[in-house]
């Protein structure tokens, strides 16, 4: 399998009030096509901080990323900014909608900003809306829906462009459990159609969902675990958190 | 409870540094206009008053060559200083002499209409000095120290200007009475001047009646404080009311700046304020706490800006000082002081604590969530012709972001428009100028020049304009007087026009020019006062005669509120047109003369003894005393109505720091963010340049109208239309210099951080 994602000796360090403070330590990563990798740890380990690195929303202090057999990690703001619409697709803990924006626009979005003419950009969203479930929400303003149905949005926002990557943060954090059920078998509907994810969270049931987890402690990998076909939820999350342990 | 909230409200300030140095910057400039403001209005307002109480102003003034001294313990007389000889003295100058009155006073300035000196000092003593008065002065463009030949020439009885003074008479000049006694003879005897207070100002008409009734006009004369207020507020009334709406546009523009900089700055604290709650503030805790922060940075700001203000004020006060003729008032006052602190602080509380309160009220979860989505959700109009138009995506985002919160969008269009407003003014005030100095008849003056003969006699006076007549197209003579309706309290100032009149038509608005004896064409006023139509018959007394004419029509006449009335000389019986003032000649110009080589060689020509005036200079005199205060006026609102717009785009950038990073997580170039910002700025910059064309022109019109009522309706010219277009790529630039700051600020939002803490 082709490789999507490679790091290498990735590390961010933060300055505050000219104290050094290590988020990542030295993280090598291999994701390939089709594969859905769970980040999983406590909070503080730097999980978050690896996504953004990752996405290019945030700068290496040191080590490479390479995104489809490219170097990206020394890429400009716009350089990134350009891979992004094509290649990476966020998905949020807050899903991070544009309030002001219906949620048709805000699924358009990016689809028109990579270049999709209008009519392109609303057939795609009307596809993912109507897969999503939530095809008459299209007209509506994100404020006036649900958590669960704001999050399918996000994940349809950040699908409309298929990009080579879909980067989820803790994409079930902020939502009841039957929403975390319904996006998390979203996730894994699009993985099965190919679609490579990376998905970072501290809950076991939901990093369970993935073909691998990565554990992370203190800003470096601790442990990886790849996961059998054996999908029951319950034996897998506690295999997870004798790991975390 | 105090302690902590000072102690709250300062901890929040230090916490968001750049935040509260822009809105201390906003409010200091807020301060700064309002200061400026106030000066401007409180040295707009009521110039007499003004004058009067710098000068302590005579109630009653009695002119003439009777017996003065009198009347200076006439009964209801409180206090008389003079009488004081006045004498008429022509001034020998270039391109035209002119002539001034000058007062003989003592060593001190008199007690009673005491000359208030603007410039240099009093009268030493010393022969040959002369304070000037101030209206003269800035007319004829004279300064302390210049020396002015008195005709007829004599080296000895050259006159130095050693000071510029106010006073709130009809604007006599002051010499020692040495020095007069020792001009030429030749001059003017105009008799000697009684200054009197009287115990009843109100009383001073009943004096002045009196005087008339018991003396005869050419033995003493009186008029009084209601006269000189009248000849100060004709003289001022264009400049007070430009001065006024400018100063309450100025205000009008304070009032949004601190309302959208305040207000949108606690619609951005909404999340804080439910925070503050959670951590178990009340809701009037909340609104003291805002309001305690709000005034710390209002405090220290209005203090800035004042001072500010204050040493801006001379910038905008010694210009309106010199138009209105009165004493330059100091900017440091207390009005001003109280203006630009206690008004900023004021509206600051106000604003604050609404919106305060009143986000106090929201439950704590509500609060928190509102804190994000104080945005509008409603589909903006303009977003969807952004889309219609096929926009690209980073524009119809800006668009749409510009109406993201809708009431300080429209705050800001409406400072802007306000601005945009007083731009269209300044241009239709020039356009207007333009017309009437390119089409002279505007001013009831169809001829570039008018010639005073003076003591130069009619065959020697038609010699000289006949040595130009390959310059001058026609000539025509006036003379004019001041008649009577009889039955009527209305005077007319009546003009007999003789010659070439025909050739360069008065500008008839209503009816026909003259064609002949018998017929008359009047000014708008005198239609209105004696409720007369054209096509009426008009019965004048002028000097003896009695005149039966017809009115032909009405034309455009600026000079006494338009009542006046002009015929063909052959109207008038020849005995009684002999008592008519002296004849003036009008020229009117071939295309390519030149006005003032015409007027050089007839004044050269006359050895100095001919007065020659070109008609559009004064027009251009009155454009160029304008200019500074309607431009200065300009660039004021300008400067606020950028500060408004840079606020918006600041406050809204700082609101949605959340949405412009996602902007950039879902592929929005730096490039395309500033776009973004930039596009909504322009967008709002141009609703405002709509708006403010389409509602300056009407307010200019009915200014003009006001200013003038006699002449104003036919005058007012809208601006020219490429100087309104150019309004929008003039407006694209400076939007885009507003939008430089909060668009790069936009641009360096790094999702990382904005996204991190949720």
């Amino acid at each position: 399998m082709e490789q999507v994602l490679v790091t290498k000796g990735l590390e961010r360090t933060y300055e505050t009030d000219g104290i050094a403070v290590a988020a990542l330590r030295g993280i090598d990563l291999v994701v390939a096509e089709g594969e859905f990798v769970s980040v999983m740890g406590p909070s503080g380990c730097g999980k978050s901080t690896l996504l953004h690195l990752l996405g290019g929303l945030d700068r290496p202090s040191a080590g490479e990323v390479h995104l489809g057999g490219r170097r990206v990690d020394e890429l400009s703001e716009t350089a990134w900014a350009l891979l992004r619409r094509r290649q990476v697709g966020f998905v949020f803990q807050f899903f991070n909608l544009i309030a002001n924006l219906t949620i048709a626009d805000n699924i358009e979005l990016p689809g028109l900003l990579a270049g999709l003419s209008p009519r392109e950009a609303r057939s795609r969203r009307r596809e993912l809306l109507d897969d999503l479930g939530i095809g008459e929400l299209a007209a509506s303003v994100p404020s006036r829906v649900s958590g669960g149905q704001q999050q399918r949005v996000a994940i349809a926002r950040a699908l409309i462009n298929r990009p080579a990557l879909l980067l989820a943060d803790e994409p079930t954090g902020n939502l009841d459990s039957q929403s975390s059920r319904e996006v998390l078998g979203l996730l894994r509907r699009h993985h099965e159609r190919g679609q490579t994810i990376v998905l970072v969270t501290h809950d076991a049931r939901v990093a369970s969902a993935a073909d691998r987890v990565i554990h992370m402690r203190d800003g470096l990998i601790s442990e990886e675990t790849l996961l059998s076909g054996d999908r029951d939820p319950g034996a897998l999350a506690t295999q997870m958190l004798r790991l975390e342990v | 409870m105090a302690r902590l909230l000072v102690r709250t409200a300062l901890a929040n300030l230090r916490s968001r540094p750049l935040q509260t140095v822009l809105v201390g910057l906003i409010l200091a400039a807020a301060s700064a206009t309002l200061a400026l403001a106030v000066s401007l209005r409180a040295g707009a307002a009521d110039p007499y008053e003004k004058i009067a109480r710098a000068t302590n102003a005579a109630d009653v003034h009695v002119v003439g060559r009777g017996d003065l001294a009198a009347l200076a313990h006439a009964p209801g007389v409180k206090a008389a200083e003079g009488p004081f000889r006045l004498l008429g003295v022509r001034i020998r100058s270039r391109p035209t002499n002119y002539d001034i009155v000058v007062e003989g006073v003592g060593a001190r300035p008199p007690r009673i209409d005491r000359p208030k000196l603007t410039d240099g000092r009093w009268l030493s003593g010393a022969p040959g000095e002369l304070v000037l008065d101030r209206p003269t002065a800035r007319r004829r463009g004279i300064h302390v120290g210049q020396r002015l030949a008195v005709l007829p020439r004599d080296p000895r009885t050259a006159l130095t200007v050693v000071g510029i003074a106010v006073s709130a008479g009809r604007g006599p000049s002051w010499v020692s009475a040495g020095t007069l006694a020792a001009l030429p003879p030749g001059n003017d005897p105009m008799g000697r001047v009684l200054e009197l207070q009287l115990t009843d100002r109100g009383a001073s008409r009943a004096f002045v009646d009196d005087v008339r009734r018991r003396y005869a006009p050419e033995q003493l004369n009186a008029y009084d404080w209601r006269d000189d207020r009248q000849e100060v507020t004709d003289r001022t009334s264009t400049s007070s009311v430009v001065l006024g709406s400018a100063s309450l546009a100025a205000l009008l523009a304070v009032g949004f700046i601190i309302a959208n900089a305040i207000g949108g700055r606690i619609l951005a604290s909404r999340r804080d304020i439910g925070l503050l709650k959670a951590a178990g503030f009340t809701p009037g805790g909340v609104t003291a706490l805002f309001v305690v922060e709000n005034l710390v940075v209002a405090g220290a700001a209005s203090l800035v800006g004042t001072a500010v203000g204050i040493a801006l004020s001379p910038l905008l006060l010694e210009p309106t000082a010199s138009l209105m003729g009165t004493a330059t008032p100091s900017g440091l006052r207390a009005v001003t002081v109280a203006a630009g602190v206690l008004g900023v602080v004021a509206v600051v509380c106000l604003f604050t604590a609404l919106p305060a309160w009143r986000a106090g009220r929201l439950g704590v979860l509500e609060a928190i969530a509102l804190g994000r989505t104080s945005v509008s959700t409603k589909p903006s109009r303009a977003a969807r012709v952004a889309v219609a138009l096929r926009l690209p995506p980073a524009v119809v985002l800006g668009v749409k972001d510009a109406f993201a919160n809708r009431s300080r969008a429209a705050m800001t269009i409406a400072s802007l428009a306000l601005t945009m407003g007083t731009v269209i003014m300044a241009l239709g005030t020039e356009a207007t100028y333009r017309r009437v100095i390119q089409d002279s008849s505007l001013r009831a003056k169809p001829y570039e020049l008018m010639v005073d003969a003076n003591d130069v006699s009619p065959a020697h006076t038609r010699s000289l304009l006949g040595a130009q007549s390959a310059k001058v197209a026609g000539t025509a003579t006036v003379v004019g007087t001041t008649a009577s309706v009889p039955g009527s309290p209305v005077d007319v100032w009546a003009r007999a026009l003789g010659g070439d009149y025909q050739r360069r038509p008065y500008a008839v608005r209503d009816g026909r020019m003259i064609a002949g004896p018998g017929e008359a064409i009047v000014g708008r006023g005198l239609l209105d006062a004696l409720g007369l139509h054209v096509g009426d018959r008009l019965p004048l007394e002028a000097d003896g005669a009695r005149l039966d004419l017809r009115i032909v029509g009405r034309y455009v006449e600026p000079d006494n509120d338009g009542r006046t009335a002009i015929f063909d000389r052959r109207s008038v019986p020849p005995a009684a047109l002999a008592r008519f003032g002296p004849v003036q000649y009008e020229l009117q110009l071939h295309r390519r003369s030149d006005a003032h080589a015409v007027q050089a060689a007839l004044v050269r020509s006359s050895g100095g003894q001919m007065d020659v005036e070109v008609t559009e200079d004064g027009v251009r005199q009155e454009r160029s005393d304008l200019r500074p205060v309607v431009y200065g006026t300009d660039a004021v609102l300008l400067a606020i109505g950028l500060v408004n717009l840079l606020t918006t785009l600041l406050l809204g950038i700082r609101e949605r720091v959340r949405d412009f990073a996602i902007f950039k997580v879902v592929g929005l170039t730096p490039r395309q963010v500033l776009a973004a910002v930039t596009s909504g700025g322009t967008l709002l910059a141009s609703i405002a340049v709509v708006a403010g064309i389409a509602t300056g022109l009407p307010i200019f019109h009915a200014l003009v109208t006001v200013t003038n009522p006699s002449d104003g309706p036919d005058l007012v010219t809208a601006p020219t239309w490429w100087w309104v277009v150019l309004m929008f790529p003039a407006t694209l630039v400076f939007t885009t210099l507003a939008s430089v700051l909060p668009a790069r600020r936009a641009a360096a939002i790094r999702p990382a951080e904005a996204l991190r803490y949720e």
